[in-house]
């Protein structure tokens, strides 16, 4: 009896000695989560809280109304619109940059000499402004004085309309959003090729294995997880692509381009209906927050 | 999973009381009534001639401009030389960013004293009561000087009336004109049009006979879908189009199918750019300075620009009253916009605020705008000689200028922007479908908005 208190006093010391010891890192992070939940989740919190008013300046008043605002926008022909032109975009973007990020970086890991300069350079379209890319591809695919329409007149085809035909206008802002947030998704699986064991490599060139075996079996199952999170960048970022898209396209034409973010701001700055674009942002919130933890998911179940 | 699961929501109502706690509290710090009959008081002492010995309260006006181009010269050193107390603080954001950075700014108690909006917002801003009722400074500064008060246009007034009351003061207004290249029309041997359809047979005249080369056209249009659609608009009164009694376009019209059809005609016979599906403003601005458009509907704020680019009024480019509809002669009216100057429910210094309107729009401060970019409320600036050497134009356009008649303001404006935008996008984007189902369309949405 008195050994068992004696070891119930002893555990009581040891919990009292490793208590500071495990809540230290939660006091490191602490600054951290409340510095994200401030400023994030003020927002956030805010925003859809707003979603279920009606805050809108052509009226005087902003009543509480329920689910309204989503019943309204999963009704909208333009919210239907941007919905679908989206779920392309984000796709289109997520298997172009994924493949592009892929190669590039299975090159730079491949690079021997100066190799922090390449990295470097891989890194630049990602540091040029949304504003920027935009006005760049705009002239790049402007019909009179393009540069992708003067390679085309050079072997003798027709100019073409990148800007005002709705299908090649979707096409110039995959490649103009792909162009600037790829190089992101770059360093992710980079640091993931970094991470795999030299050695495996060498073995499998013992055993004669081909560089299609070696991508396959070698280094996609290991760096599933790199993946899922540079396929959650690329679409986490394109889904809520805006300073590229504006500028670039207006969401036009024909809203062709109009995706999410765009619609969200139209609605809200443009429109001024304030709590739609609050239920915009809900909707826009979900879709990221779903789509993280199913890349998660499937990169968790293959690892 | 079940304490983290905790830990969010213990979190989430945390949050969901700091901004429930903090809506509160600033509902509960808003002095602005009393701020305001306290500091009105104070303001109009400094304004008093007799009290100036007493020591003035400083106060501090903040004023957001729509366009840079908007701040006069002197930068309010003038001003501040004749009311050393009164700090003017200028900043600017864009005209059309302009309702929902004031809303969110005054709902944050940061608002301006002062900014430059549409006039067709007036309604919009009026109804949510966040505008200042200045009729009785003005009603001082017409009682203390009549002759600046009166040097001013009656729309510098009653544009930003909002139920009768002035909320602001508009300081300049400018018309939409149509520019064409007088050279190419000559060589052509075209006369100016009159009409709309002699628009389009001018077009078709100079690219069927050569005289335009690779990369020019007859017409040029903004249809971009990041747009306000003003030139549209400008054209659809010009075409005789009318409004509804709330201040909605009539687009299942004679005008308003005529307008659709134009641009369609334009598109069908390749009279226009190709890409003016994504033409912004400036793209057909430039294309008519740098000579690729041999006509286009251009603000006159541009005008100074085209005579330094393109060359002396008259010598290849002038400009006109925009034509007319065939039939509908009568029934046309030229256009103008004004960018008003608004004054914030939240001014705290309603007397400094109008001193500050009355430097904007005081003769010798409007003139150096009014000459280098948009015209003027003020009277003596707009017939003074000075300005008809400035914009050599002016004695051509001044009748019209006169007969300007602003596009009404709609409670719903914003949406109905976007709402014509569609419009146009559609009919460029779809040169052979009848103008009368695109304009039935659009007259059933156009419709909801007065529901």
């Amino acid at each position: 009896m008195q050994g068992e208190q004696q070891l119930g006093m002893k555990q009581h010391i040891r919990k009292k000695r490793t208590l500071p010891k495990r809540v230290i890192p939660y006091l490191l992070i602490f600054p951290a989560i409340l510095f994200v939940l401030g400023v994030l989740g003020y927002a956030v919190i805010s925003g859809t809280l707003l979603s279920f008013f009606r805050y809108d300046l052509s009226y005087v008043d902003k009543p509480f109304v329920w689910f309204d605002n989503y019943i309204y926008l999963f009704n909208n022909e333009n919210f239907q619109n941007a919905l679908v032109r989206s779920l392309i975009f984000v796709l289109s973007s997520v298997v172009l940059g994924l493949i592009l990020a892929m190669s590039f970086a299975l090159s730079l890991y491949k690079v021997k000499t100066m190799k922090n300069t390449f990295k470097g350079l891989a890194l630049i379209p990602y540091l040029v402004s949304g504003i920027a890319t935009a006005i760049m591809f705009r002239f790049m695919f402007s019909s009179d004085v393009g540069l992708v329409n003067m390679v085309l007149a050079s072997f003798g085809f027709e100019p073409i309309l990148f800007l005002s035909s709705p299908n090649w206008a979707v096409f110039v802002t995959v490649l103009a959003n792909v162009w600037h947030i790829v190089p992101f998704s770059i360093l992710i699986l980079l640091a993931g090729l970094q991470s795999i064991d030299n050695e495996l490599f060498q073995a499998a060139e013992v055993d004669g294995a081909n560089k299609y075996y070696v991508l396959t079996k070698i280094i996609l199952p290991l760096i599933a997880p790199m993946m899922g999170i540079a396929m959650i960048w690329l679409s986490f970022a394109s889904f809520n692509m805006f300073d590229v898209v504006l500028p670039l396209t207006g969401g036009g034409p024909n809203r062709a381009t109009e995706f999410m973010a765009v619609y969200m701001y139209n609605v809200a700055f443009t429109e001024l209906k304030y709590s739609l674009g609050s239920t915009v942002m809900v909707f826009i919130l979900l879709f990221n927050v779903g789509t993280s933890m199913l890349y998660l998911k499937i990169f968790k179940a293959s690892e | 999973m079940k304490r983290t699961l905790k830990l969010v929501t213990l979190m989430f109502l945390i949050l969901t009381m700091v901004i429930g706690c903090s809506n509160n509290s600033g509902n509960a710090g808003k002095t602005g009534d009393t701020g305001n009959a306290e500091s009105k008081g104070n303001a109009g002492n400094t304004g008093n001639k007799e009290n100036v010995v007493e020591t003035p309260e400083e106060v501090t006006v903040r004023v957001w401009f729509g366009r840079e181009d908007f701040i006069p010269g002197d930068k309010f050193d003038s001003f501040h030389k004749q009311y050393p107390h009164i700090k003017v603080e200028t900043d600017v954001i864009p005209l059309e960013q302009s309702v929902a950075d004031f809303m969110r700014n005054y709902n944050a108690d940061n608002a301006p004293d002062i900014f430059q909006t549409y006039h067709e917002n007036v309604f919009t801003l009026g109804n949510q009561g966040v505008l200042y009722d200045m009729t009785s400074e003005y009603d001082e500064w017409k009682a203390n000087d009549p002759v600046s008060y009166n040097n001013l246009m009656p729309q510098a007034f009653s544009i930003t009336s909002y139920q009768g009351k002035p909320h602001g003061l508009a300081i300049h207004m400018g018309p939409r004109w149509n520019v064409y290249r007088s050279d190419w029309f000559a060589e052509a041997g075209i006369n100016p049009p009159k009409t709309w359809d002699d628009v389009l047979d001018a077009a078709r005249k100079l690219k069927d006979e050569g005289h335009l080369k690779a990369g020019q056209y007859g017409f040029g249009v903004v249809v971009g879908a990041d747009n306000a659609p003003n030139w549209f608009q400008s054209q659809f009164q010009s075409m005789g189009g009318e409004y509804t009694e709330s201040g909605l376009p009539i687009m299942d019209s004679d005008a308003g199918k005529y307008l659709i059809n134009f641009y369609q005609t334009l598109m069908r016979e390749g009279l226009a750019h190709p890409e003016t599906l994504a033409w912004q403003s400036g793209e057909m601005r430039g294309a008519f300075i740098s000579g690729n458009t041999a006509m286009a509907t251009i603000g006159d704020n541009i005008f100074p620009i085209i005579n330094k680019d393109l060359g002396p009024y008259g010598e290849k480019w002038k400009a006109m009253e925009q034509p007319a509809r065939p039939g509908a002669e009568e029934a046309g009216r030229p256009n103008a916009s004004s960018w008003v100057m608004m004054v914030s429910k939240k001014t705290e210094h309603p007397d400094a605020v109008s001193k500050v309107l009355q430097y904007l729009s005081s003769t010798d401060i409007v003139r150096e705008v009014a000459h280098r970019y948009q015209p003027t409320t003020n009277i003596t600036v707009m017939t003074e000689d000075a300005y008809f050497e400035a914009k050599p134009w002016q004695a051509e356009l001044e009748d019209a200028f006169g007969r300007a008649e602003f596009v009404p303001g709609h409670l719903k404006h914003p949406e109905l922007q976007r709402i014509l935008l569609d419009l146009m996008q559609e009919a460029v984007a779809n040169p052979d479908r009848p103008a009368a189902e695109i304009a039935q369309k659009y007259q059933a949405q156009i419709n909801v908005l007065d529901q």
